[in-house]
C-alpha cells in the first residue's frame, strides 16, 4: 500500500522536475519568498510588541509621576488640617482643588496633547495644593504671553510638571530665603512656543552632589522620562521638542537656580 | 497622663495631630514638638518624653536616622507615614505600630490605647533592635521578623525559619535551630511579608523558605523535602514551581 501511493506521487515529480525545470524554478522561488514573508511578519509583529509594552511603561511612570503617592497623601494630609483647624471653606477649596486636578490628570492619560490653557490649568491645581503644603517654602508665577498664538501647540500633558516637583521638594529645600518658581510660556515669532521653568532654589548640580554624598544613588527620573516622551513623539508624530537644562549658578556665580526650556514648534511639521 | 511629643517637618501635620490628640486622646498631654531629625533628637533628649510620635521623612533625614541615634529606646513610638513601601514593610517585619497619612482617627485612639495600656520596655527595645537592623539593609535578604505570641515576643531571622505552616487562624513557624513558634496571625500575611525574602507559597497550608529545600521529587505527587526532613505536598496548579525551584538550585 505504502509503495502504491508513493510510488506515483514520486514519478509525478519526477516527471515535473524533469520536464519542465521552470516551473521548479518558480516554486522553489515562491517558497523562499513565502518564509521571507513570514519570517519579515514575525520580526515586525515581536517588535512591535516590545515597543507597546515599552510605550505602556513610559506612560505608568508618567502617571505615576503625575500622581506620586507622596503628593497624593500629603495633599489629603494637609486638607484634613483645615478640617481640624475648623476652616470649613479653606477644606473644601482645597478639596475642590484636588479632586479636579486628579480629573485632569486621569484625562490627560488618554490624550496625547494638551493646549495652552488646558495645559496651565492642570499645573495651576497643582502648585495649588503644592503651595498648601509648603505654603512658607516658596510661591510661584504663571505667565503665559499671548495665548491666542500659542494655543495651536501640542504640548504633552504636564511636561514640566516632574521638574517642577523637583524644585519643590529638592530645589528650595536648603533656601534661607523664600523660593520663587516661574513658569513662562511664550510665543517666539509665530514659530516655537517656549517653556520654561525657572527656580532659585540650590541648582542642580548640587542638588546631584548632595544626592550623592547622602549615599543616594538617584537617577533623574524627571529628566529619563521627559526625555523618553520626547523620544517617543518624534517617532510617532515626527515633530522635536527641544530640552535644555541650565544650572544657573554655572554661567553666573551671583545667581542660584536650574533654567529647564523646551522648545515645541507651532505647527508641527513633517519629518523631513 | 502621657507625655508625647510630635516631629514632623510639616507645620500643618504638626497642628492637625496636636488637635486630634487633644480631642481624641485625653490622657496624652503634648509637651514640645520638632520639623527634623536633629531637633528632634534634643528635644527628645530635654524633655524625655514618654511617647515621640515620628514623621518618616523629613527634610535633614528621614526616622531611622533619629531612632538610629537611641540606645536603648527611651520611649514608645507611633510613626506617621504617608507612604513609603519598604519603610511600611520595615515596621511590619518589626511588629511596630505606625499610622497612615491623612491619619484616621480611630486608628490613633488604638494605637495610643494600646501603648498606653501595656509599656513593656524589654519588648519595645527588642522590636525597636529589629526596626533599626532591617532599616539599615533595606535590600537584604535576610531580615529580622518579630513574633508575638501570648507569652511574649521572639525576634527571628527569616534564614533560619524553614517553613511556616498554617492551623485554621494561625502560623507554626519551623525553625533550624530552635523550638517552633505558633503565632495567632494568618499564612497569608506571612506570605505578603516572607515573598520579599523568597520564600514560596506552595500550598494552601505550607509556605518554605528556598533555602532550606533538601529535595525537589515530581512522581507520584509533586512534593518538595525540607531540612527538617518533612515532606511538603505542593498544590496541582502551583506544579510550575517545581521548575522555578529547580532552575534556582542548579545556578
Amino acid at each position: 500500500m505504502y509503495i502504491k501511493l508513493h510510488l506515483p506521487y514520486h514519478f509525478n515529480l519526477n516527471c515535473i522536475v524533469m520536464h519542465t525545470p521552470l516551473i521548479y524554478i518558480c516554486f522553489a522561488a515562491v517558497t523562499i519568498l513565502l518564509t521571507t514573508f513570514v519570517g519579515i511578519t514575525i520580526y515586525l509583529y515581536i517588535k512591535n510588541r516590545s515597543i507597546t509594552r515599552r510605550n505602556l511603561q513610559v506612560e505608568q511612570q508618567l502617571l505615576l509621576s503625575q500622581m506620586n503617592p507622596h503628593f497624593v497623601f500629603n495633599s489629603l494630609t494637609a486638607i484634613q488640617s483645615y478640617i481640624f483647624r475648623n476652616e470649613a471653606h479653606l477644606a473644601s477649596k482645597y478639596l475642590a482643588s484636588f479632586a479636579k486636578l486628579i480629573r485632569l490628570v486621569l484625562e490627560n492619560s488618554r490624550i496625547e496633547f494638551n493646549t495652552v490653557e488646558r495645559e496651565v490649568n492642570t499645573l495651576r491645581y497643582y502648585l495649588e495644593l503644592q503651595s498648601l503644603r509648603f505654603e512658607e517654602r516658596f510661591e510661584y508665577h504663571i505667565e503665559v504671553e499671548n495665548q491666542a498664538e500659542i494655543n495651536s501647540a501640542q504640548i504633552p500633558p504636564m511636561l514640566t510638571q516632574p521638574f517642577i516637583e523637583n524644585a519643590i521638594e529638592h530645589g528650595f529645600l536648603h533656601n534661607s530665603s523664600k523660593g520663587v518658581l516661574s513658569i513662562r510660556f511664550i510665543p517666539d515669532h509665530g514659530k516655537t512656543l517656549t517653556i520654561e521653568v525657572e527656580d532659585n532654589g540650590i541648582g542642580i548640580e548640587k542638588s546631584r552632589q548632595m544626592q550623592i554624598q547622602a549615599g543616594k544613588t538617584h537617577q533623574s527620573l524627571a529628566t529619563e522620562i521627559t526625555r523618553e516622551r520626547i523620544r517617543k513623539i518624534r517617532k510617532s508624530k515626527g515633530f522635536t521638542i527641544d530640552m535644555s537644562i541650565t544650572d544657573l549658578g554655572l554661567t553666573d556665580s551671583s545667581k542660584h537656580g536650574t533654567l529647564v526650556k523646551f522648545q515645541i514648534p507651532l505647527q508641527p511639521c513633517s519629518p523631513q | 497622663m502621657l507625655t508625647a511629643i510630635v516631629i514632623d517637618d510639616e507645620n500643618k501635620v504638626r497642628e492637625t495631630l496636636k488637635q486630634m490628640l487633644t480631642i481624641y486622646c485625653p490622657n496624652i498631654s503634648i509637651v514640645g514638638e520638632a520639623d527634623g531629625v536633629a531637633s528632634g533628637y534634643s528635644c527628645i533628649c530635654k524633655l524625655n518624653p514618654d511617647v515621640v510620635f515620628l514623621d518618616m521623612q523629613m527634610n535633614d533625614g528621614n526616622g531611622f536616622d533619629l531612632l538610629r541615634r537611641f540606645n536603648p529606646i527611651t520611649f514608645q513610638l507611633i510613626i506617621v507615614t504617608a507612604y513609603q513601601d519598604y519603610a511600611v514593610k520595615a515596621f511590619k517585619y518589626s511588629a511596630v505600630d505606625y499610622l497612615l497619612k491623612p491619619i484616621d482617627p480611630t486608628d490613633l485612639i488604638t494605637a495610643v490605647e494600646k501603648i498606653s495600656i501595656s509599656y513593656n520596655q524589654s519588648e519595645t527595645k527588642a522590636k525597636f533592635d529589629a526596626l533599626i537592623s532591617n532599616s539599615t539593609k533595606p535590600e537584604a535578604k535576610n531580615k529580622k521578623l518579630v513574633l508575638k505570641t501570648v507569652v511574649g515576643i521572639h525576634i527571628v531571622e527569616t534564614d533560619s525559619i524553614i517553613r511556616c505552616e498554617s492551623h485554621n487562624n494561625t502560623t507554626e513557624f519551623i525553625f533550624t535551630d530552635t523550638a517552633p513558634i505558633r503565632v495567632s496571625r494568618t499564612l497569608k500575611e506571612y506570605e505578603d511579608l516572607l515573598s520579599d525574602c523568597g520564600f514560596i507559597r506552595c500550598h494552601q497550608s505550607h509556605l518554605i523558605n528556598p533555602i532550606h529545600i533538601v529535595k525537589v521529587i515530581r512522581y507520584p505527587a509533586p512534593t518538595i523535602r525540607t531540612t527538617d526532613g518533612f515532606s511538603i505536598p505542593v498544590a496541582i496548579r502551583k506544579k510550575d514551581l517545581l521548575k522555578v525551584i529547580e532552575s534556582k538550585e542548579s545556578i
